[in-house]
């Protein structure tokens, strides 16, 4: 039937030799940045970018993916190693995975969240594939208003479980729409916020704003810290589990996977919240939850295992809709929007290799994080040996020359300096940066949307209430919005989040 | 009237002179109706929700409830070095290529490092224009000057 088609076409395009190569090096890349304390895969992500310049799209996005799914293998690495979560779903990881480490079983820590990845991963690209179709048929039927009230599902969602209060994060987002706008306004050819400057007439290019808010912002950050971390770097130990660990980690990844694939879809943060999920259910499940917390195979299995087949169906609302569901995603997204490809339900239709074979590929690359990284764990335990301070200005220079490569204007890196300033100031204010760029890569489709939904209205605002569709999203926002103001949620956020 | 959660105060206020600011500029733009949104219209209504998003974080700031928070001490001098040395970088790069841009960017940037070493520097520097050379300009065909304009004769 089609689908089996569709997966043959799949195959057929990333199996060739060079998008083998692509994936492969995507991967390699990706883990070899993740891996570096400091860079989670934001900033990985927008480091590595520039790379695909010039790359025919269907290639671009393959080795994008394996960054992708690279940068979080090497961070839950390093957060297994070193105590050092790179980011909030590794925060969990590093709970039991730190411990096992202290007892000499981080290369088993490793392998487990390698081999839950694996299985998740595999689910989580058939759930991809089965349901990428019949949602992109019903995303045909979304009106100009409904699309605009899912994307404002999409971005509230998004936000409703970062930490910090929402108020400021819904700030951001409408700072970074705003960011968005500055530039030619297609509709009038008027140019808006440009202040006279020519090289804003396109508007910000989207590499200076990730490169300036994250990856100049991380650094400066990390610098600032300037804590000795506790590194195990020593004694890895066999990456081999025994017969016992892999009963163990079996019902975990099961069920994490089962919570990642259902959580990752919703638009929203169920990226970040798969693996708290994960974490507190084995506590509540599983036969050796009082070893939870000092080095239990569970909570390594069982969160990696919802992180990963989340990666995975995060990608359903991003490919088949455009609407991005956490701010790695929209990097996503801004980065095939750079390379003229526009997610959402045409993309099935117009490019099927494309999504075909990125879908593919996904699987392919999950697969070669298992066989090729493994074996090169030594290499990446002697990368965290490096002082940071050798490594930073590195991480620098591949941002600036990342930066210029875009358009080749000495312009874009003093902008990025200033992003990188400004996502400093943001940081001090507790205000997330991540919402910024999920505002600035939806905006310009936000505005579309929101200018066609009033002139098929004729200037009726009701409208967004009126159709029953749009109408249903906004009341799921307003409720997402209720609750994450109110102080119980909030309490017990905090309380997971505070199990690091 | 106790300012309790100070970031959240400074944040609200920051939305709202943004809010404004934007909001101001945008009836410059053509408002137009809404049938027929003129450029200013929709950064108008970004404008006004964001100055009362910030009107919100604001009051939230001073509620009685409010969690404490402080703006503490800024330190300014690793984020001044860096900014200085990516501006450096783009300054140095065309007139005089990465063979100089490189050490001006690594040399301003290790000013922060507080473990500095002038021979870790010197080999970084070394290994770094190597492999950007190798990587960037010979690999990936980047037109990035290695040597700058100021040298072409």
């Amino acid at each position: 039937m089609d689908l089996i088609n569709n997966i043959a076409l799949g195959f057929g395009t990333a199996m060739t030799l060079s998008n083998l190569g692509y994936a492969f090096l995507g991967c390699l890349l990706g883990t070899l940045i993740g891996v570096l304390p400091g860079l989670g895969p934001l900033a990985t992500i927008s480091m590595l970018l520039p790379i695909t310049f010039g790359m025919d799209p269907t290639s671009a996005l393959i080795m994008l993916a394996g960054i992708y799914y690279g940068s979080a293998y090497g961070g839950s690495t390093t957060a297994i190693l070193v105590n050092l979560p790179g980011e909030t779903s590794s925060v969990v990881t590093v709970i039991d995975g730190h411990e096992m480490a202290r007892k000499g079983r981080a290369g088993v820590a490793i392998a487990t969240a390698a081999i839950g990845s694996f299985v998740a991963g595999t689910v989580g690209t058939l759930v991809l594939a089965a349901f990428a179709a019949p949602l992109a048929q019903m995303a045909f039927r979304f009106g100009a208003a409904d699309y605009f009230s899912l994307m404002v599902l999409g971005l509230v969602g998004a936000v409703s479980l970062s930490s910090g209060s929402i108020g400021k994060a819904i700030g951001m987002i409408l700072i970074g729409i705003l960011i968005g706008i500055v530039g030619i306004d297609l509709n009038s050819g008027v140019q808006r916020f440009t202040f006279g400057v020519p090289h804003l007439w396109e508007g910000f290019d989207f590499i200076v704003i990730a490169v300036g808010i994250f990856a100049f912002g991380e650094v400066v950050g990390s610098l600032d810290q300037d804590e000795p971390r506790e590194t195990y770097t020593e004694r890895v130990g066999s990456l081999m589990p025994n017969r016992e660990d892999i009963r163990r980690m079996t019902p975990s990844i099961l069920r994490g996977t089962a919570i990642g694939t259902v959580l990752g879809i919703l638009p929203g943060a169920g990226l970040s919240i798969a693996s708290f999920f994960s974490y507190s259910l084995e506590k509540k499940v599983s036969r050796f939850r009082h070893m939870m917390g000092k080095g239990a195979i569970e909570g390594v299995a069982g969160p990696e295992a919802a992180n990963n087949a989340a990666a995975q169906t995060a990608f359903i609302p991003t490919l088949t809709l455009g609407i991005p569901g956490s701010a790695t995603m929209a990097l996503m997204l801004g980065a095939m929007i750079m390379h003229n490809i526009q997610p959402g339900p045409q993309v099935m239709t117009s490019n099927p290799q494309l999504f075909w074979g990125l879908i593919a590929s996904m699987w392919i690359g999950n697969l070669m994080l298992v066989i090729l990284n493994l074996p090169l764990v030594g290499v990446w335990v002697k990368l965290l040996k490096i002082p940071y301070g050798v490594l930073f200005p590195a991480i620098l220079l591949f941002c600036c020359i990342g930066v210029f490569a875009s358009q080749f204007a000495t312009f874009d890196i003093y902008l990025a300096a200033a992003f990188g300033v400004a996502g400093y100031v943001f940081r001090k204010l507790e205000c997330e940066p991540a919402p910024l760029v999920l505002g600035f890569v939806m905006g310009p489709l936000l505005e579309t949307n929101f200018r066609r939904a009033l002139v098929l209205s004729e200037g009726d605002f009701m409208t967004f209430l009126n159709e029953p569709i749009s109408l249903t999203f906004l009341i799921i926002a307003a409720a997402m919005v209720a609750t994450a103001s109110l102080p119980l949620i909030r309490k017990r956020r905090d309380e997971v989040l505070a199990e690091d | 009237m106790v300012v309790r959660d100070q970031k959240n105060f400074v944040a609200g206020l920051l939305y709202l002179a943004l809010g404004v600011i934007v909001a101001v500029c945008s009836i410059r733009y053509e408002l137009g109706t809404a049938v027929r949104m003129g450029p200013g219209y929709f950064p108008f209504v970004l404008g006004v929700v964001l100055s009362l998003t910030g009107i919100c974080v604001v009051i939230g700031a001073l509620a009685p409830g409010a969690p404490l928070t402080q703006i503490g001490g800024w330190p300014l001098r690793n984020l001044v070095i860096l900014t200085v040395a990516v501006v450096l970088f783009g300054v140095v790069l065309e007139p005089l290529g990465l063979i100089v841009a490189i050490p001006v960017l690594l040399g301003t940037a290790s000013l922060a490092n507080p473990q500095f070493s002038l021979r870790a520097l010197l080999i970084s520097v070394g290994f770094l224009v190597l492999l950007s050379w190798i990587v960037f300009i010979k690999l990936l065909g980047l037109q990035i000057p290695l040597l700058g304009s100021a040298f072409a004769n």
